[in-house]
């Protein structure tokens, strides 16, 4: 803690290197590898720092590796100890304080736009930290609105903290849904998780002044701000970033940035995606029903007016089906991408706040600086004019403070922040890998679903006329009902694919309107036939194994 | 593929044990084939006064004329040496050391070979070396890598050959067919000998040729089969949906040539019996007059299998001729037959799309109340796109072979010298002449000059439709045509809506795949980021999958419009030759109104003279010629309404039945190829699912 040195003007004459200071001390301070290399709040620091940015950076590095070398453990528990002193929080053993909360219910009442807009999250709540008046709370309400002033409240008292951005009160499944219901609570329930398990945030005694407040009545008590709001942080943002020394901080917000950029990019191409595949959707029911239509014309031949009739409508079930999945794409994938959108852009804005703490830090270094020069003319003046002298020493020491002031906080902010980095990075790794598990298995089951639907009108097409179709040249004597009436697909995997055994069949899949739907078409006069043929079991993956090898 | 060195050694075979036989089978043969091809080749250049200045080809005329001025004396020598160069070239391994030594040369020699074997003196091109690299130019083949060369001399190679067995010919087709990496289990071995199994009845109409040594080859060939068919039956039985286009569904424009015409075809003959009798079966109840239907309808269908003249047209190898002000697209047409109608069992003839215009309304006018199926509509820009081009060449390929299956219209004199006259301009214009002067329907010449001159105007149907607006009314007497006429015109108008929502919705899909695409991009950059490996590879693999989707949507949209969307356009159009027969019938109908009515005035004038002028007998006589005759006239007329009735009933008695086929087997193959897709798209997430996903539980 070189900035934390008394600063006694008499030493600093003497002081070759005193110089540089401003900029040393922060390369020394922002760098805690640095920090850890040198014993603390010694003098000797001002040598380290003497060397100017890149060589206490390198040092710091090399010393760094001798520390891993010579004293590994000793060095980790320093570490370990400054850290403990910088955030507390997150080293408090003793006391274990936690809080946990259940969700369980979502109201949505009111009006349209307030069902939507404004759900009210109903849940229990229990704590062991002290300035709680009870031990736990049931049914607690809270609305949408109060989650989201307490989030603003969070985001600017805790600049230390990547706060979890909190979900959408409504899912793309239409607030009518029930996967609607299930989703936004499972999504509160994860982010009181995320918020739960992070030390720092359970502590601020905002959270009591929320689950305490009575509902609809909830608006933060203490006061938070951000280090710059509004246009000043609009231009401050402008600006080149201050030298970051914490490498894996300095990275981060860029790679923070463009994963935000690049998931609004995604997603903005997914909704026209998903726009054109609802105009599609509509195209094919057109296109259904002026296939159905046609069924009028064919007054000869009832075989092909039953094809048309049920050919149409598998379009405009085809086109159904795609709407659907359009609009699960849409809440799967959708809302996924918004969720990591949001996070995102909470997480840039802190890695913003940050900088612009450290800038403020610089404007304080420089005032220290210049308070410094004025109590140095003061002594090097012959008449010295006791007032002027005290009130040189008073705002050197004010300037100091709020320097060391400043410094002590965004080596907090530092610190935290990459212990959080590391650990919204597995969330978001996490996060990713259920949003596509989520995506896909809707998808899978769609797509199935599509599938079957084309393989029942198969049997019409094909029975126009009692030769089958295109489908049986060369097979004249099979039977003509088992080669058509069986899906490919089942329970114990795919006919197109032997290898996999697992899929995601659902065995709702065939049986719901297969029965009627044959009971409609046309059926095959060759009964007899059928019953012959019953005992030999003949399909492609049998004769594969049959026919063995090459036949030639 | 195994076929290739089954067939490889199989000539090998074949060469060593009499190549002397085989080489004068070659000579004969090519040279009867090119014999053809130069002719009319030349007719064309003639024609259109055109400069060809393909360097490769000018390489070929020199080398040939070298090689002709140096060894024609010698015939014996050179055949000897054609025999050396084919089996050195067959030969897979020594094919492939000059192949990669120096393509250029093995395709020089290949030229030679043909140019060596012409009976003739004369140097020129074959075309059986000329085609593949004009396809090339056309159509930029995905196999023609650089690297790739080994494999496109033996193409070459085996269309040189190509000529003497039709087997062959598909198969290297075949091999220019791109084929996606599926996870299909059925391998190409099924395919192929699905292939040989398809190919062979044109090896059985072979086997009963003149030219005696080709039967050699086609022995062998069938023993081949022989041997292969018990697996083949298996195989068959086996495999429950087969289904032949959806193997290879990035590329119908190649596969359909070979595929959809055979399955077409091979069809119709038995189903449409059998669905004849279905029908009859189950409609019994039904009302005499389409009891009448039905039997006609059944009567058809007999009359389609007592006709069994086969011919084997193929319309192919489209080229672009000409300079900027007279380009065009010739297309070669091949045709393969055993009857006795053209010259040679094979010709190759070149046509362009006017040509095809000519035959049609040739047709038309030689046949009236026939539907004659129509070639496609014109166009005027766009015209060399390669989607149109080979749109257009699957169109006029259907038209010809329609025309062959049609009892009525195969035997045309008209057809059959389109199919193989070499100096076709000429020869057309003759026949035009001759048919107009023949032609007794003196009023369907304004229809036909309307078609004629229907090129610089707004096509064909509107030209009919101007011939239906100025037709003075006229009751029908017929209420079958009334009834007919209004389900045509309703006919039409649902093709067209169904067409044109078709064609929104493959269009949106085109659209939705280049969304995909760009979204797959965006993906793609996202994984770049790194953030982690596991999600950047799920990144990464989302990308390709979607991309994949997007290549299936895109293959997708090709099928579609390629089976419905052509047969739809198709009907459109048959539809147009209905309404033509229709307005051929009234102009008739109006003749015989404007006679009878003459005629009954001639007979009241005649009454009168009768009654009152008895004493003029001159008159009275003059006037009884003149009444027998009109009489005469009018019972002409009348027979050849009550003809183009009956044609036209005909007529629209099988058209039903073939509308029937070709749209149940295109709604076949659009239902088919749209459940393989939707299988990949199922395979596609359960493939990403399993590789990405099933860990992390």
């Amino acid at each position: 803690m070189s900035s934390s040195i008394p600063y006694d003007p008499d030493e600093f004459d003497n002081n070759p290197f005193a110089e540089p200071a401003p900029q040393s001390q922060d390369v020394l301070e922002h760098n805690p590898y640095a920090d850890d290399g040198n014993s603390r709040s010694d003098i000797g620091q001002g040598e380290q720092g003497e060397q100017g940015e890149e060589q206490g950076e390198e040092q710091g590095e090399e010393e760094q590796k001798e520390q891993q070398q010579d004293q590994g453990q000793s060095q980790n528990e320093a570490k370990r100890e400054l850290l403990a002193k910088l955030i507390p929080e997150r080293f408090d053993t003793k006391h274990n304080y936690k809080i946990n909360v259940k969700v369980h219910g979502i109201e949505r009442i009111g009006s349209l736009n307030n069902k939507k807009e404004n759900p009210t999250i109903i849940f229990d709540l229990s704590t062991n930290l002290i300035h709680f008046r009870k031990k736990s709370y049931k049914h607690v309400k809270k609305t949408y609105q109060e989650f989201e002033s307490f989030f603003k409240f969070l985001n600017g008292a805790n600049p230390e903290c990547f706060i979890p951005s909190l979900p959408k009160a409504f899912t793309n499944y239409g607030i009518a849904n029930e996967e609607d219901y299930k989703k936004t609570l499972s999504n509160f329930q994860k982010w009181f998780n995320r918020i739960n398990s992070n030390p720092i945030l359970i502590r601020n005694e905002e959270f009591q002044f929320f689950i305490e407040s009575d509902l609809n009545t909830y608006s933060p008590i203490n006061k938070s701000k951000l280090p710059a709001s509004g246009l000043k942080r609009k231009t401050l943002k402008q600006l080149q970033p201050p030298y970051d020394e914490v490498l894996e901080l300095a990275e981060f917000r860029p790679l923070i940035k463009s994963i935000y950029q690049k998931t609004n990019l995604i997603l903005e191409k997914l909704e026209k995606l998903n726009k054109l595949k609802k105009t599609q959707s509509i195209n094919e029911n057109e296109l259904g029903k002026k296939i159905i239509e046609l069924n009028n014309l064919e007054n000869s031949h009832p075989g092909m007016s039953n094809l048309w009739k049920k050919f149409g409508k598998t379009i405009i079930n085809l086109g159904d089906l795609n709407s659907i999945i359009s609009s699960l794409e849409l809440a799967t994938l959708g809302d996924g991408l918004e969720q990591i959108i949001n996070d995102s852009y909470t997480i840039k804005e802190a890695l913003t706040n940050r900088h612009l703490l450290m800038r403020d830090l610089i404007n304080a270094q420089s005032n220290t600086q210049l308070k410094h020069e004025n109590a140095k003319k003061l002594k090097n003046k012959r008449d010295i004019n006791p007032i002027k002298v005290d009130e040189a020493i008073k705002s050197l020491k004010d300037a100091t403070n709020y320097e060391e002031l400043l410094t002590l906080k965004i080596k907090r902010i530092t610190e935290n922040m990459l212990i959080e980095k590391s650990q919204f990075l597995e969330y978001l790794d996490l996060l990713i890998k259920q949003i596509f598990k989520e995506f896909v298995l809707k998808k899978i089951e769609y797509e199935r679903k599509k599938l079957s639907t084309l393989e029942k009108v198969r049997i019409d097409v094909r029975l126009v006329d009692e030769n089958g179709g295109l489908s049986r040249l060369g097979r004249e004597s099979y039977p003509i009902k088992k080669s058509i009436n069986k899906s490919s697909q089942g329970p114990e995997g795919d006919h197109w694919n032997g290898d996999r055994k697992s899929t995601h069949f659902h065995d709702g899949l065939l049986g719901n309107d297969e029965e009627e739907d044959l009971e409609d078409s046309i059926e095959p006069n060759n009964e007899d036939n059928l019953e012959s043929d019953e005992d030999i079991e003949i399909d492609a993956k049998n004769a594969a194994s049959i026919l063995g090898g090459s036949t030639f | 593929m195994a076929e290739d060195g089954l067939e490889s050694s199989h000539w090998d075979d074949v060469l060593s044990s009499n190549p002397s036989r085989f080489s004068e089978n070659i000579s004969s043969n090519i040279a009867n084939e090119l014999s053809a091809t130069l002719s009319q080749q030349n007719l064309h250049d003639h024609e259109n006064e055109e400069d060809e200045d393909d360097d490769n080809e000018q390489d070929e005329d020199d080398n040939a004329a070298v090689e002709d001025t140096g060894k024609w004396d010698d015939r014996s020598e050179s055949n000897k040496q054609t025999n050396n160069n084919e089996t050195r070239v067959e030969t897979p391994d020594e094919d492939l050391v000059s192949g990669s030594s120096n393509p250029k040369e093995s395709k020089d020699k290949t030229g030679l070979i043909s140019s060596l074997t012409a009976d003739s003196g004369k140097s020129f091109i074959s075309e059986s070396v000329k085609s593949p690299k004009k396809d090339g130019t056309l159509f930029t083949d995905k196999n023609k890598g650089t690297l790739d060369f080994g494999d496109d001399d033996k193409d070459e190679t085996e269309q040189s050959t190509a000529h003497l067995t039709s087997p062959t010919k598909l198969a290297s087709r075949r091999k220019n067919v791109y084929k996606t990496p599926r996870f299909r289990r059925n391998g190409s071995k099924t395919s192929t000998l699905k292939k040989e199994v398809e190919s062979s009845p044109l090896d059985t109409t072979e086997n009963s040729d003149v030219l005696g040594p080709l039967g050699i080859t086609d022995d062998t060939e069938s023993q081949n089969q022989d041997t292969e068919s018990p697996a083949d039956k298996l195989l068959r039985a086996s495999e429950a949906p087969i289904f032949e286009i959806n193997r290879t569904p990035l590329s119908p424009l190649k596969s359909n040539r070979s595929e959809s015409q055979p399955s077409l075809s091979g069809v119709s003959s038995s189903s449409i019996r059998e669905s004849s009798t279905a029908n009859s079966e189950a409609q019994s109840s039904l009302d005499p007059q389409q009891q009448l239907e039905q039997a006609k309808i059944q009567q058809k269908k007999q009359e389609a299998e007592q006709s069994n003249i086969n011919l084997e047209i193929v319309v192919g190898d489209p080229i672009k001729v000409g300079d900027l002000t007279s380009a065009h697209t010739a297309y070669s047409v091949r045709t393969n037959t055993d009857s006795e109608l053209l010259r040679t069992p094979q010709t190759v003839v070149s046509r362009r799309y006017r040509d095809f215009r000519w035959l049609y309304r040739q047709l038309q006018t030689t046949h009236p109340g026939r539907i004659v199926p129509p070639p496609p509509e014109k166009q005027a820009v766009g015209r060399f796109n390669d989607d149109f081009i080979e749109a257009r060449r699957f169109a006029l390929e259907r038209m010809l072979v329609k025309i062959s299956k049609n009892p009525n219209l195969q035997t045309d004199p008209d057809f059959i010298m389109f199919l193989q006259s070499d100096r076709f301009s000429s020869e057309a214009r003759e026949r035009e002449r001759a048919a107009t002067a023949s032609s007794t329907f003196t009023a369907h010449e304004e229809v036909d000059a309307s078609l004629n001159s229907s090129g610089s105007g707004g096509g064909f149907l509107s030209s009919i439709g101007g011939a239906f607006s100025f037709a003075p009314k006229i009751s029908e007497p017929d209420e079958y045509f009334k009834d007919k006429k209004s389900y045509i015109e309703a006919l039409d108008q649902q093709l067209r809506v169904f067409l044109k929502n078709l064609e929104t919705v493959v269009l949106q899909r085109h659209d939705l795949s280049a969304v995909t695409e760009e979204f797959s991009l965006i993906l793609g950059t996202l994984s770049e980021l790194e953030v982690s490996r596991s999600s950047s590879d799920l990144f990464q693999e989302f990308s390709v999958t979607q991309l994949r989707i997007k290549e299936s949507l895109d293959r997708l949209s090709l099928q579609d419009m390629l089976t419905l969307g052509s047969t739809l356009d198709e009907y459109i159009r048959v539809v147009g030759s209905i309404r033509t027969t229709f307005s051929q019938r009234d102009r008739v109908l109006l003749q015989l109104a404007g006679s009878e009515s003459e005629l009954k005035k001639k007979q009241a004038s005649f009454d009168k003279t009768f009654k009152f002028n008895r004493t003029h007998t001159e008159k009275i006589d003059v006037l009884k010629v003149e009444l027998n005759t009109l009489e005469h006239k009018h019972n002409t007329i009348k027979t050849k309404f009550d003809e183009i009735s009956n044609t036209i009933k005909d007529e629209l008695a099988s058209f039903e039945i073939e509308k029937i086929q070709d749209f149940r087997n295109s709604i076949e193959i659009f239902l088919e190829s749209t459940i393989e897709s939707q299988k990949e798209a199922v395979e596609l997430w359960e493939t990403f699912y399993e590789v990405n996903l099933a860990k992390a539980e």
